[in-house]
């Protein structure tokens, strides 16, 4: 998406366009809905997030300002309603054992994964994700995926960098433990 | 640590992954949603205190108002800057009780009250019709 058209359109959205907000909407929507469904395993509640995030950006984007990427300014809103409804749904804050020594070879993991269906790759990916607790999940989302700085994380979080800095080693070592060669090679057969 | 190539592989792993694509309806109900906020409410909503409730109340209000200043026996407009010199009072005694008196302080009170009541009734109604 062009960034001027985007500022055009939140500009526009600021002053109560709908339309406007409804080109901004549809440009986020998947990155919304991904995060929520990735984070709560459930099409339905995924659904009914997005649809909350969408409305809560419209009702709020008169206090975005322009210093920060608009897409960090919604990934924000969306991890926050995120958490929100986590904590409503009480769900308990998964623990995992990693082994600290473990060498990662994520080339080495990459390539047995492109040798397999990118259906199937997917679904291992995700499920191995979907084990991660779900801070930790939307930071490695929020890093990896979005491809956020950890300063805009800490901003988002209210985590400090070097805490994030720890959980995304150590989130990424646990994947790695679940997605090493070994492990993928069980899986598959 | 983990070298950038490595940093780079997992990256590529999870981008790989890519974005779900949401369905339709999402957008469709967001977008009814503020097209139905935006235009004013056709439904006339009912007050919650009815109309007749609040002329009672102030007819009450009133009615004892009056028949305060009328317990002062020669009141008369002008006479009201000098409300603090009457000395009056109105009794209710019942048998085998102490008698209960109002002494012009009351009055007084009751006057000044009046409005601030009258007031605080106004806006209790707008907040319990959330026009406030």
């Amino acid at each position: 998406m062009n960034k001027d058209q985007e500022s055009v359109w939140i500009e526009a959205s600021q002053n109560g366009d709908i339309r406007a907000f409804g080109k901004l909407a549809q440009a986020y929507q998947d990155m919304i809905f991904t995060l929520a469904s990735r984070l709560l395993n459930n099409q339905h509640d995924a659904e009914d997030l997005c649809q909350e995030v969408l409305l809560k950006i419209f009702m709020t984007i008169g206090q975005y300002k322009a210093t920060a990427p608009f897409g960090a300014w919604v990934y924000r809103i969306t991890y926050n309603e995120s958490i929100n409804r986590i904590r409503k749904l009480k769900r308990n804050k998964e623990s995992y054992n990693i082994d600290t020594n473990l060498r990662e070879n994520w080339v080495e993991t990459s390539n047995v994964l492109n040798d397999i269906e990118e259906k199937e790759r997917k679904e291992l990916i995700v499920s191995a994700l979907n084990k991660l607790p779900e801070e930790d999940r939307l930071l490695i989302m929020g890093y990896y995926f979005e491809e956020l700085p950890v300063k805009e994380l800490a901003r988002v979080t209210d985590l400090s960098e070097s805490n994030i800095k720890i959980k995304l080693f150590r989130s990424r070592k646990y994947l790695y433990q679940l997605l090493s060669v070994p492990s993928v090679k069980e899986k598959l057969l | 640590m983990v070298s950038n190539k490595q940093e780079q592989a997992f990256k590529d792993l999870i981008q790989s992954t890519g974005y779900e694509s949401s369905p339709g309806s999402i957008l469709t109900s967001v977008m009814d949603q503020l097209e139905k906020e935006k235009q004013p409410s056709q439904v006339k909503e009912s007050a919650l205190i009815p109309r007749w409730v609040f002329v009672i109340v102030l007819v009450v209000l009133f009615a004892f108002t009056g028949f305060s200043l009328h317990a002062i026996q020669d009141f008369y407009i002008p006479g009201l800057s000098n409300l603090f010199q009457y000395s009056w009072e109105f009794d209710f005694s019942l048998r085998g009780l102490p008698k209960l008196g109002i002494g012009k302080t009351s009055t007084i009170i009751a006057i000044c009250a009046l409005p601030m009541m009258l007031v605080q009734f106004y806006f209790i109604k707008k907040f319990y019709e959330r026009s406030i």
